[in-house]
């Protein structure tokens, strides 16, 4: 077992930042002194939470030391969702990776099919169509929306507020039928290929998306109505989980787990991709870094995927959605009958697929969670010879520890829920 | 749900026959026992019903089945959403996802299963009461789905005993209801050996 | 493999710049020229380093503000089984202050040991353990170096090349014999059964 670090304080509970005034604000009951006296000691609690748990949001096992009920030490325990997905990546083609990218982080499939296409398309040096950009985009922030509300509902469930989970299910359930109806398949889409997409959307796809955007800023409305300024939310969560912005960095935490200590870092500003840099969106960032912080940069995350959404579709060129490299992306069905070359390119990707000339790269987009990476390297064969996947839930769950320090047990869900993890991308 | 009205005998008894009450075709003969229909009629209007035992527990088992939370992967976000309200599984009595196996009746595996997870499902699965089911939900947990490699166990069946499996990757929210009430039927056809259980 | 230049280029003109070619210029300042190897490959920067300098050269792109790596991403290592130093280590390091990314890479064997970065970034800690986990690289140093995603009295390191990652045989028609155990084989498909044994 590792050394516990030293207790902070005196052993009573840290002092929360106080509520802003005007805001209607319930003390709790004092404390009773009694209680004090006996939590403070020196004997440490051992127990078990988790794997099977209806608050760790998957297969976490967290092996907390207690001293009464605040937390000393705490030691994740991940791998009970281990897949081997780097070693599969290894034994499929790159185009066959695609399918398995979708079940890493399965809040937002379509994002992480991006990655990997992105990476596969800077090893082949491939450019593609303005279309087929704007349509990622929009697939990816659309993604992002939903996986955020999946955030929203469990996370306020696990603090106690029921409602939202419903509330946000019926959003994302929208976003799930124009997934549906562009690919066929709800979750894993397996939309965006590496050359471009699967196809291009049909018609209804415009004003589907259209008619998502035009409520979905009320519906946000709803949800903060619920939430943001309820007293008892604001009670659980201020001045929670506190992690600075030197300590993230540190653990290497990106997305909202990073925004919320103050550090403006977003993939889509420091490095775009995919046409990022023509839209206009904020990038919101908090101030304390504890669970409110992140909870509101969260929100606001998701009314900023809206108005890219917006800008996208209202924006959406005509065109090709794939790339002409007739090597990468399979030649259309007319042309195969009219001409020998693309019969062959037809035969060539279908059995074996395209062969990147051999290096390496790394390619990283902004998935719901942080820094989705691919660190992808190629030996000129027809699979990935090494592609490591750069989960962001990883390195934002390793800072877990740091910040559940001297809480109180029955917060460290709240903090779980604030980091948004999913075990797909920390155990692959 | 699939029961035909005969094996349950509440009946409504219409007015019409009220008049027929004692009558049969037969000659009245004192002493004679009255025809089923019509004694079945009369102890429905007073609410009577006769049934079996074991029929009546197997309704009381399927119509209010309790599962546990056992979502591992993918396929936990599609049960959650048979949850919500658009496929609403509290219609077939599924409501109250228990979070204690001791408190469930139902573990619906969503989600692949890694070598890790194994000892913990089977830990799980030992601490529910009887009587307890099993839904594989999903390619994964039925059959190792697209992962044929070292890390998932290649189904669940090969550590607990399955009842209904789903097929999809994920399924759709009406796919685990359709599982649910599969399961409803087999509970339903299922032998109750003793009052005592 | 491209041919590693010994330069690293610097910004110039319209042409956006190579990612991590700050760190390259430090490498080239602290180490002698044959000791370091610079990649550059799709506008990315990778610099070799020997493992004994390994510790040396993050502290100073750590610290020195004009690199200023402050934020470790991932760490990762790739198998080439026929080289005598099979396993190389990639660690990549992100400055967020100048919007930069380098991977630095480090060839080992499995006896080599690499000295740990936990002390350095505590974002490490983790990935170290996964690539003991998955490859068996041996790192000293490291405040727990445990299994971090198989179970722990798991045997192997699954992510070597010489490691056969498979499941199960998937039994199909035509392969019956092989796929199933005898208990398992179906009584209703004689002529699969007998078409697998002529082919055999």
């Amino acid at each position: 077992m590792a050394i516990l670090p030293p207790i902070r304080g005196d052993g009573t509970p840290p002092n929360r930042v106080p509520v802003q005034e005007g805001v209607p604000h319930i003390h709790p009951g004092g404390q009773g002194e009694f209680l004090d006296k006996i939590e403070t000691g020196e004997e440490l609690m051992e127990i078990n939470m988790g794997p099977q748990h209806p608050s760790t949001h998957g297969v976490l096992r967290l092996v907390l030391s207690l001293d009464g009920e605040h937390v000393r030490a705490c030691r994740p325990d991940i791998g009970y969702l281990h897949t081997g997905f780097e070693k599969s990546f290894e034994s499929h083609t790159y185009q066959q990776c695609i399918p398995l990218t979708d079940r890493m982080d399965y809040l937002a499939p379509p994002i992480n099919n991006f990655g990997f296409a992105l990476a596969a398309e800077k090893l082949l040096e491939i450019e593609i169509p303005p279309r087929g950009q704007y349509i990622r985009v929009i697939v990816a922030e659309l993604s992002r929306i939903a996986s955020h509300l999946i955030w929203l509902g469990t996370h306020a469930m696990d603090i106690g507020a029921v409602t939202a989970f419903m509330y946000c299910w019926r959003e994302r359930d929208k976003i799930l039928d124009i997934m549906e109806w562009i690919s066929g398949v709800r979750m894993m889409t397996s939309f965006i290929r590496v050359g471009g997409l699967m196809a291009d959307v049909p018609e209804e796809f415009v004003p589907m998306v259209r008619a998502f955007v035009a409520e979905f800023p009320k519906r946000v409305d709803e949800y903060e109505g619920l939430l943001t300024a309820n007293p008892i939310f604001r009670q659980r969560t201020i001045g929670l989980g506190v992690l600075d912005s030197a300590t993230a960095i540190s653990y290497g935490c990106s997305g909202a787990t990073l925004r919320g200590s103050g550090v403006p870092y977003d993939v889509r500003r420091a490095m775009p991709y995919s046409g990022y840099d023509q839209f206009q969106f904020d990038v919101p960032v908090g101030v304390r870094g504890d669970v409110y912080d992140r909870y509101l940069v969260r929100v606001r995350e998701m009314r900023e995927a809206c108005r890219i959404v917006e800008q996208a579709v209202e924006g959406l060129p005509g065109g090709p959605v794939n790339t002409s490299d007739r090597k990468v992306v399979l030649p259309p069905r007319t042309e195969i009958d009219n001409s020998m070359e693309s019969l062959i390119h037809h035969f060539k990707i279908s059995t074996e697929g395209f062969r990147p000339p051999p290096g390496r790269v790394y390619s990283a987009v902004e998935s719901a969670r942080g820094e989705l990476g691919f660190l992808m390297i190629s030996d000129g064969g027809n699979r990935p010879y090494r592609c490591k996947v750069r989960g962001p839930s990883f390195s934002n769950l390793s800072a877990l520890s740091y910040m559940v320090q001297d809480e109180l047990m029955a917060d460290v869900v709240a903090v779980i829920g604030s980091i948004d993890i999913i075990l797909g991308d920390v155990d692959r | 749900m699939g029961l035909k009205s005969d094996e349950f005998l509440i009946r409504r008894a219409p007015l019409a026959m009220a008049a027929r009450v004692g009558a049969s075709d037969l000659p009245a003969i004192p002493g004679a026992i009255p025809a089923e229909q019509d004694l079945a009629d009369a102890a429905a209007r007073e609410g009577i019903f006769s049934t079996t035992v074991g029929k009546v527990i197997a309704w009381g088992r399927y119509s209010s089945i309790w599962p546990a939370t056992f979502g591992l992967a993918c396929c936990a976000i599609e049960m959650m959403g048979a949850s919500n309200a658009r496929f609403d599984l509290a219609r077939f009595g599924a409501e109250v996802f228990r979070a204690s196996p001791r408190q469930s009746d139902l573990m619906i595996v969503a989600g692949r299963v890694s070598q890790k997870m194994g000892p913990v499902l089977r830990q799980i699965y030992d601490q529910m009461p009887d009587p307890k089911w099993v839904i594989s939900m999903g390619a994964c947990a039925s059959c190792g789905g697209i992962f044929n490699n070292y890390a998932i166990i290649q189904g669940v069946d090969k550590v607990v005993p399955v009842d209904v499996y789903i097929p999809g990757c994920p399924p759709r929210p009406e796919g685990l209801i359709e599982a649910v009430i599969m399961l409803q039927k087999k509970i339903a056809a299922t032998p109750v050996a003793s009052i005592r259980e | 493999m491209a041919t590693p230049t010994p330069a690293a280029p610097s910004p110039e003109g319209n042409q956006s710049p190579t990612e991590g070619w700050r760190a390259a210029e430090l490498v080239a300042r602290m180490l002698p020229a044959d000791e370091a190897e610079v990649l550059v490959q799709n506008r990315q920067t990778t610099v070799f380093i020997p493992v004994e300098r390994l510790l040396q050269v993050v502290q100073a792109l750590r610290d020195d503000p004009s690199a200023a790596y402050e934020m470790p991403v991932t760490m990762t290592c790739s198998d080439w089984p026929e080289r005598d130093l099979r396993f190389e280590v990639m660690y990549v390091l992100r400055s967020l202050v100048h919007n930069d990314l380098v991977t630095l890479a480090v060839r080992a064997s499995e006896e080599t040991e690499v000295p740990s970065l936990a002390g350095l970034y505590p974002g490490m800690e983790w990935h170290e353990r996964e690539c003991f986990d998955l490859f068996g690289l041996r790192i000293v140093g490291h405040p727990n170096l445990t299994r971090i995603l198989l179970p722990d009295d798991w045997e192997g390191h699954p992510l070597r090349k010489d490691y056969v990652s498979f499941g199960e045989p998937v039994a199909f028609t035509h392969n019956l014999e092989w796929a199933l155990s005898p208990q398992d084989r179906p009584e209703y498909l004689p002529g699969a059964i007998r078409g697998s044994v002529e082919r055999s």
